[in-house]
């Protein structure tokens, strides 16, 4: 049985790394896919390759080209991608992006902790609420 | 409000700190005080002006009427003389036509002619009351007239008897000398009256004239006022015009200046953390990869990266959180202080259960204020306290208010590690800690904080403490009704 893949949008391959190792660390299994900007991501979710659509999106906020905002706002304007859980995974917790983000109808915010054995238990958590626990809705 | 003068910042903590807002409002009365007592002065002096012009007109008028009036006397006194004259001559000439004719109805114009000399008599007696001249001249007049008519009355006696006929024309005319003296004597009266009424001509002319100028001189105190007064309000509305430009100026810079400053912020928490995230992350990758490969004294300094870069992301954190309290615009509304006291001693109690310490608050302590930001001040006054007495194995944390200073004063009392006083001005700067870090964390933002969030209420903190004495910190919140208003607020909301 194929595991629907992960969809991370970051742009730091700093980030990204340590996140991936995050991931592995938690023996979260789901295929990673990685969009380094905001255009990439919209590319990937519109099918681009023949990609079905992920299980998650960890998006961050900062992104070239497309905000996370902004691609929160094309994932949620497309019928195909409108319920998808969105996760946003990010450095900042300003209220105004917190705001927007959930007016945009994100899933879960989440600030990325520095201290790096604290972002793993995220990840952890992240992992097991929305890969497990979690119900989608049918594609 | 009282006015404490300007100076010393969020330092000084041995003497209460002075306060800002007020002295803000010393330097706008010291400046700009005299430019409102101005119009006051200015409206004193216009008053006064147009005051003394009214009544410099009012008494020219009043003079005027008064001089108006002795002409009038004047020409009446002159009318009364005629009459006087009218009256003798009716007298005489009805006398000597009865003498001549015998006929009584010549007797009726000398009676009515004597009547009239009486009446007007007496009238220029009281006319001339003021005059002491025109009075003794008809003093002299009145023995030769009474003379004359008593004459003529003798006269007119002896022809009523029947043994005497007419009388002669020469008998009549006797009189004659006797009556150019009386008429002389009247002229003599006619012409004082004349010459008084020339003068009186003149002083009423000179009365109109000095009405006149009267007038004049108001019509252009007032064009003068009113010039003073439009060239003042002019002056005032261009230099108000200027410093509302020079405010909107003032207004967008400011604005641009918290547009920046937000950026700046919003960059700094995103971009500062990511680079802290990458060395935290792979300096425990490093350490988790290399494992046993590694001994301790490495592993050690691997824990030590680690550690400073958490360090500073919670440095940049309590910065931003410093930065954005100095934005923030106060919600004011009455906060119970002791219930969020309580909700804070609570939280730390959560974090370390084991330890045993007493946090007493005085219950039902009120006060008017930003209750998030006031949150935040109880959060770092009381974890400091709680911080400070870790070493203690019953420490004891107090919050309460007193009374001091025309106010209520807070006080958050720790029987901790305390402080030398001598260090007691650093307290309240940004990144000033008292204590090292191997001591007691902290990254040195907390009482600045909670100064900045004192001094936004427009209140004041200091602090007393001793090594290891423990430290006590007191603040104010507002002018000392601050109280009193949230006491009212309270007593609103409720009825």
């Amino acid at each position: 049985m194929s595991v629907d893949a992960i969809l991370l949008v970051e742009d730091n391959p700093d980030d990204e790394l340590l996140t991936l190792r995050a991931l592995a660390r938690n023996h979260i299994a789901n295929q990673v896919a990685v969009a380094r900007d905001g255009a990439e991501a919209i590319a990937y979710l519109e099918g681009a390759g023949g990609a079905a659509l992920p299980a998650l999106v960890l998006l961050d906020l900062k992104l070239p080209k497309l905000s996370g905002l902004e691609v929160l706002e094309r994932i949620r304007a497309e019928p195909r991608t409108r319920r998808l859980p969105v996760v946003i995974l990010t450095s900042s917790k300003e209220d105004r992006d917190l705001v927007a983000a959930y007016d945009l109808g994100v899933n879960s915010f989440v600030r990325k902790p520095v201290d790096f054995a604290e972002f793993v238990e995220a990840v952890r958590q992240l992992g097991l609420y929305w890969l497990v626990l979690n119900e989608s809705a049918p594609a | 409000m009282h006015g404490r003068d300007a100076g010393g910042a969020a330092g000084a903590a041995a003497a209460p700190p002075r306060r800002r807002s007020t002295s803000v409002i010393a330097h706008w009365r010291r400046t700009g005080g005299w430019r409102d007592r101005m119009p006051g002065t200015a409206f004193g002096a216009a008053l006064a002006i147009l005051v003394g012009v009214f009544w410099l007109s009012f008494r020219n008028t009043e003079r005027l009427i008064e001089d108006a009036s002795w002409r009038q006397h004047t020409y009446q006194v002159i009318a009364e003389i005629r009459a006087l004259l009218v009256g003798l001559i009716d007298a005489q000439a009805g006398a000597r036509g009865y003498l001549l004719t015998g006929d009584e109805r010549s007797l009726a114009p000398y009676r009515g002619g004597r009547e009239e000399f009486a009446l007007h008599f007496a009238r220029l007696r009281a006319l001339t009351a003021d005059n002491p001249l025109q009075q003794r001249r008809l003093t002299a007049f009145e023995p030769p007239a009474n003379a004359e008519l008593d004459a003529l009355e003798r006269a007119i006696a002896r022809r009523h008897e029947p043994s005497v006929g007419a009388v002669s024309p020469a008998a009549v005319t006797a009189d004659r000398r006797a009556m150019a003296d009386l008429r002389s004597r009247i002229a003599a009266l006619e012409d004082e009256e004349h010459r008084l009424l020339v003068e009186r001509d003149l002083a009423m002319r000179r009365s109109v004239r000095r009405a006149d100028l009267s007038l004049w001189v108001g019509l252009a105190a007032g064009v003068a006022l009113l010039a003073v007064a439009v060239l003042a309000l002019r002056r005032e509305i261009s230099e108000r015009r200027q410093a509302e430009r020079a405010q909107l100026r003032l207004n967008v810079r400011l604005e641009n200046a918290n547009a920046e400053l937000d950026a700046f912020c919003y960059s700094v928490s995103h971009d500062l953390r990511a680079p802290l995230r990458a060395i935290d992350g792979f300096s425990l990758a490093l350490a988790e990869d290399l494992g046993d490969r590694l001994a301790a004294p490495e592993h050690e300094l691997l824990a030590r990266v680690r550690k400073a870069a958490q360090r500073m992301a919670q440095l940049i954190d309590d910065l931003l959180r410093l930065s954005r309290i100095s934005r923030t615009s106060l919600a004011l509304g009455s906060v119970d202080l002791s219930a969020l006291a309580g909700e804070v001693a609570a939280d730390l109690r959560t974090l370390d259960p084991s330890r045993q310490a007493a946090i007493a608050i005085e219950p039902a302590m009120r006060a008017l204020g930003d209750e998030r930001l006031l949150r935040i001040a109880l959060e770092n006054l009381l974890g400091n306290a709680w911080k400070f007495t870790r070493r203690r194995e019953r420490a004891r944390i107090e919050f309460r208010s007193e009374r001091g200073g025309g106010g209520v004063v807070y006080v958050v009392r720790d029987d901790g590690a305390g402080f030398d006083m001598q260090y007691a001005g650093q307290l309240f700067g940004a990144f000033q800690r008292l204590h090292s870090s191997a001591d007691f964390e902290g990254t040195g933002i907390g009482l600045a904080t909670v100064a900045r969030i004192v001094h936004l209420h427009g209140g004041r903190i200091w602090a007393e403490a001793a090594v290891g004495q423990g430290a006590t910190l007191r603040f104010t919140l507002g002018d000392s009704d601050g109280a009193a208003a949230a006491e009212a607020a309270e007593k609103g909301a409720a009825g």
